[in-house]
């Protein structure tokens, strides 16, 4: 590629001029500048003006369309190649990066600027922003550093470059720098004398950190001494407490444990006070009893007493239920969510088995039967727990007498317990009358919603989410509360949304919650960039650390799992066909919720509002896989390896199929997972025409030696999937995937009693539903042993 | 078994989902960030064995004078509140404020702190005006979105 020519005088005012008009956001003066420049140039080549042409044509359409991108990319790549010796073209091409938040190319263009102009301190901001946002903390530390060279006086610049330190575990920088910087400090203050000049608590928090760090290198006993001579100047004496607490215990000091019981008598409800209390004592148990009896009120110490003692023992005996009797005393409907813990605990079950009598004669009747419900209900007694709860059903009418605020918890308890016996439309139907009971509590509405979208009723779901930001004049109507919700980042509900369409085979909506759910984590990831500047500057280094720490791990979420399932299920799905799905749903299409949305909905702000266009998307599996990689980062789970298996053989990379089974497997993947693993990669590999015998052949090799257990080279699939899947859900999807669905409803019913939780007897219907067979078999014999299941 | 502790940064998504559930005003996760990396010690929760947030409080300083009142005290305000409903009436709200109100006034000398309630919760106005020795500075009309009215309430925060 050849370099640009130098620019001359005329052309050179013209950029200046260009720079000046962009400064100012006068983009189409400066791309007329720009343009000129380029014009005049007999090659028509000049890097620094293809960077910033690249810059404005971004920055003049509100939302560049693809094809706008595509120039901008090739005049950002092109003008930084050609002038790469300049750290301005560099620069430009760095905040063009940043702006797509490709942040790595980004990170890589302004390191060539800085490395070219290591003066230009414009660059250092975005370039330490960019490296805390890519953890390249010895980038960061250098940037951080020299930015500190040139801004002595800059408390930030001393602040972000601390945190750089700690970052990289540079312990002993940090103290040094703590040392300088609070120096430095004190000076100023002396100099300035301006009363609004309060840096105490910035000053404490550099103190704080310096004591962290020390800890950081495992001296304990000098950072006990260093925290003693920094009290008088530390805000946070919980923090300060809590650390010369954690000092204390672990350089042996015997005055551990009175600083613990100090921090209790601050807050009696932390339960880790308590715990490291207890670890410290020779008799905890009488500590607790001691702790219990000084505060008769907290019912943490007697929780933990409960915990500690053995529960057949009469002392236990004793001391629970005259906690549960006094706290059923109180007539609060919901005292269950007290003793939930206890459930896994059969001595405990039994015990109030044994004391229903005395139980009943200790509160009113309601807080009686809602109690017993929930007891036979977590004992797995749902027919009990029904009987119990709607015997006192009638104080939910209007005219019990009894006040709404009863009433409404009575429901939610009602909807609770029905919900776990599996009758998820008369649990909807009880929120439906709590939430009108009280029309003004969100939470109970927020209950109301899930339970429509548990129940796959999503009409009245999106109903009730839109509830309140139609009232509360946030929306105007269905289709603006929808981008509300997801404005809001209400991931719960979305992700809700997205499960009760995947249920209903609605897979274009499902695939577009999903991915409204991804969009909302990757915004949250995205979000903290603007932290790296502002949490170096408010000062607060330690939770500015804790951020960026804890940012690694953005993606570890159990909504953030289920979205990337579903994502991955329906573009497997939809890759091979199992259903015509878009036929199916378009059946849907007559749910007026939808029709109503159709007529509403704006697609200026949302061009796919119905995630059609997603569906049919040819890259659905590549970014199935984007997304299982993410998830793998936090979560090299069985689950997340065999999910990627089934994409890799969807895209038919045999190979790549393959290794996934072996991750799973080193990670603990269970027999029937590997069997069902090898049966989809053979599968596979069966019905590819066109992969090359060579690979054919060594996959075929390999997968014997992963999947052990049976020859999966030389039995007939049908006898594998059967012999060695032994778990009922992944037989169910064994078998769908190899089409192998003749009579599977018949053998599902056989199957059933394998199924011991409602939800997984709904896994095993959704899957028949998937494979597309008559469901009649399995749903007749799941109603004889669970009459109350309405999810059919 | 409950516990209320500091907020962490690894509790903010769970803070904001629990403040969706709960309330009506509502904030995006940047903003909950921003709150807590600019009054870290001001905000607690109460988790549930299960370790999921069953109650949170987060609690601020005010930014400027403005904010602080005509008498000019530092003054902190309680940005928000919300217990789940299953948890409440066992004095969840009542243990989360006292343990924010003191963090606000050892951290940042807050002499004196703020909130608004609607005028319909008097489940809440009894436990700030009763419980916690809160005041009635004035009924803001129309303070929330939907056009409900607010009590502004002020207490004086003493060591």
């Amino acid at each position: 590629m050849p370099k640009s020519q130098p620019l001359n005088s005329k052309d050179s005012s013209a950029f200046q001029r260009a720079l000046i008009h962009y400064e100012k956001k006068e983009y189409e003066q400066s791309l007329a500048e720009v343009e000129g420049i380029i014009e005049r140039r007999k090659d028509r080549l000049h890097g620094e003006s293809f960077c910033l042409k690249s810059l404005l044509l971004y920055h003049l359409k509100k939302e560049p369309d693809a094809e706008t991108l595509k120039e901008c990319d090739e005049l950002t790549a092109k003008g930084s190649e050609i002038d790469s010796e300049s750290h301005v073209a560099w620069h430009m091409a760095g905040i063009y990066y940043k702006l797509r938040t490709e942040y790595r190319k980004a990170l890589k263009a302004y390191m060539s600027s800085y490395q070219l102009n290591p003066d230009n301190s414009n660059v250092y901001q975005d370039l330490a922003m960019l490296a805390a946002q890519l953890r390249d903390f010895p980038t960061l530390v250098d940037v951080r550093r020299k930015a500190l060279t040139q801004h002595m006086n800059q408390r930030m610049s001393w602040a972000a470059l601390i945190a750089a330190l700690f970052l990289d575990k540079k312990y002993t920088e940090v103290e040094n720098t703590v040392e300088l910087y609070d120096r430095v400090m004190e000076v100023e203050r002396k100099q300035v004398k301006d009363p609004k000049v309060d840096d105490r608590v910035e000053r404490s928090e550099c103190l704080m950190l310096k004591a962290e760090a020390i800890v950081a290198q495992n001296k304990p006993k000098r950072a006990l001494n260093y925290l003693y001579t920094i009290e008088p100047n530390v805000r946070d004496k919980l923090a300060w407490c809590e650390l010369e607490a954690k000092l204390l215990v672990e350089v042996n000091k015997p005055e551990a444990k009175k600083r613990y019981l100090l921090l209790i008598q601050r807050n009696p409800s932390d339960v880790e006070y308590y715990k490291q209390a207890m670890k410290l004592s020779e008799d905890p148990v009488g500590l607790l009893k001691e702790l219990s009896a000084a505060n008769p009120k907290e019912l943490t110490p007697c929780f933990l007493l409960l915990n500690e003692l053995d529960s057949t023992s009469p002392e236990f005996t004793e001391l629970f239920m005259k906690t549960l009797l006094s706290q059923l005393s109180r007539n609060v409907l919901t005292t269950f969510v007290l003793f939930k813990d206890f459930y896994s605990d059969p001595a405990v079950i039994k015990l109030i088995d044994d004391n229903i009598a005395q139980l009943k004669d200790s509160c009113d009747e309601v807080p009686f039967a809602v109690f017993i419900a929930y007891h036979y209900s977590y004992s797995n007694r749902h027919s009990d727990a029904l009987t119990a709860i709607e015997d006192v059903k009638p104080i939910a009418d209007a005219d019990a007498g009894t006040d709404v605020d009863t009433q409404a918890d009575y429901l939610l308890a009602y909807s609770h317990i029905l919900t776990r016996a599996g009758d998820l439309a008369a649990a909807q139907a009880a929120l439906a009358k709590a939430s009108g009971k009280l029309p003004g509590d969100v939470y109970l509405n927020t209950k109301y919603t899930a339970a429509c979208f548990k129940n796959s009723d999503v009409s009245a779901g999106y109903k009730a989410a839109f509830r309140f930001y139609i009232q509360g004049k946030h929306a105007k109507d269905d289709a603006e509360a929808m981008n509300y919700i997801t404005s809001i980042e209400s991931v719960n509900t979305v992700i809700n949304m997205a499960s009760a369409h995947m249920i209903r085979q609605e897979y274009s909506l499902a695939l577009k919650r999903a991915l409204n759910v991804i969009d909302i984590f990757n915004i949250y990831q995205r979000e903290q960039y603007d932290f790296h500047f502002f949490g170096p500057r408010k000062g607060t280094l330690r939770t500015y650390i804790n951020m960026v720490e804890w940012e690694q791990s953005v993606y570890d979420h159990d909504v953030y799992a289920r979205a990337v399932d579903i994502v991955s299920t329906v573009w497997v799905t939809i890759n091979a066909k199992y259903l015509d799905v878009v036929g199916e749903e378009n059946t849907t299409l007559g749910n007026s919720w939808r029709k109503e949305m159709l007529e509403k909905v704006d697609t200026k702000t949302d061009s796919d509002p119905f995630g059609v266009a997603a569906l049919e998307s040819p890259d659905g599996l590549s970014r199935a896989v984007d997304v299982l990689k993410t998830l793998e980062k936090v979560r090299p789970t069985p689950l997340v390896y065999l999910k990627e298996l089934e994409v890799y053989a969807a895209q038919k990379k045999h190979v790549l199929a393959t290794q996934s089974l072996k991750k799973a497997k080193e990670r603990g993947a269970t027999n029937s997972q590997i069997a069902m693993g090898a049966c989809i990669i053979r599968h596979a590999l069966d019905t590819d025409d066109h992969v090359p015998d060579i690979i054919k052949q060594m996959q075929l090799k390999l997968l014997p030696t992963i999947a052990t257990e049976g020859d999966v080279l030389n039995d007939e699939l049908l006898q594998y999937t059967n012999s060695f899947v032994t778990n009922v859900l992944d037989w169910l999807k064994t078998r769908r995937i190899l089409r192998l669905t003749e009579n599977l409803s018949t053998e599902a019913a056989e199957k059933i009693e394998e199924l011991v939780t409602e939800e997984d007897l709904e896994s095993a219907y959704q899957e028949l539903r998937i494979s597309g067979v008559d469901t009649e078999p399995f749903v007749k014999t799941s109603k004889e042993l669970w009459p109350r299941v309405s999810f059919f | 078994m409950i516990d209320i502790r500091p907020a962490q940064v690894a509790d903010l998504q769970s803070i904001q989902q629990a403040n969706i559930a709960n309330l009506p005003e509502n904030y995006v996760f940047k903003f909950i960030l921003y709150h807590n990396i600019s009054w870290p010690q001001g905000s607690f929760v109460a988790t549930n064995s299960d370790n999921q947030i069953v109650g949170y409080v987060l609690g601020k300083m005010e930014d400027d004078e403005a904010e602080n009142g005509k008498d000019n005290r530092l003054s902190a305000h309680i940005t928000s509140i919300a217990v789940n409903r299953e948890y409440r009436r066992q004095g969840l709200a009542r243990r989360l404020l006292q343990q924010s109100l003191k963090s606000l006034r050892e951290n940042y000398r807050a002499e004196a702190v703020s909130l608004h309630v609607r005028e319909s919760n008097q489940a809440a106005f009894k436990l700030y005006r009763d419980g916690l020795g809160f005041e009635v500075k004035e009924l803001t009309k129309s303070y929330y979105a939907d056009g409900e009215d607010a009590y502004s309430m002020v207490k004086t925060l003493t060591d």
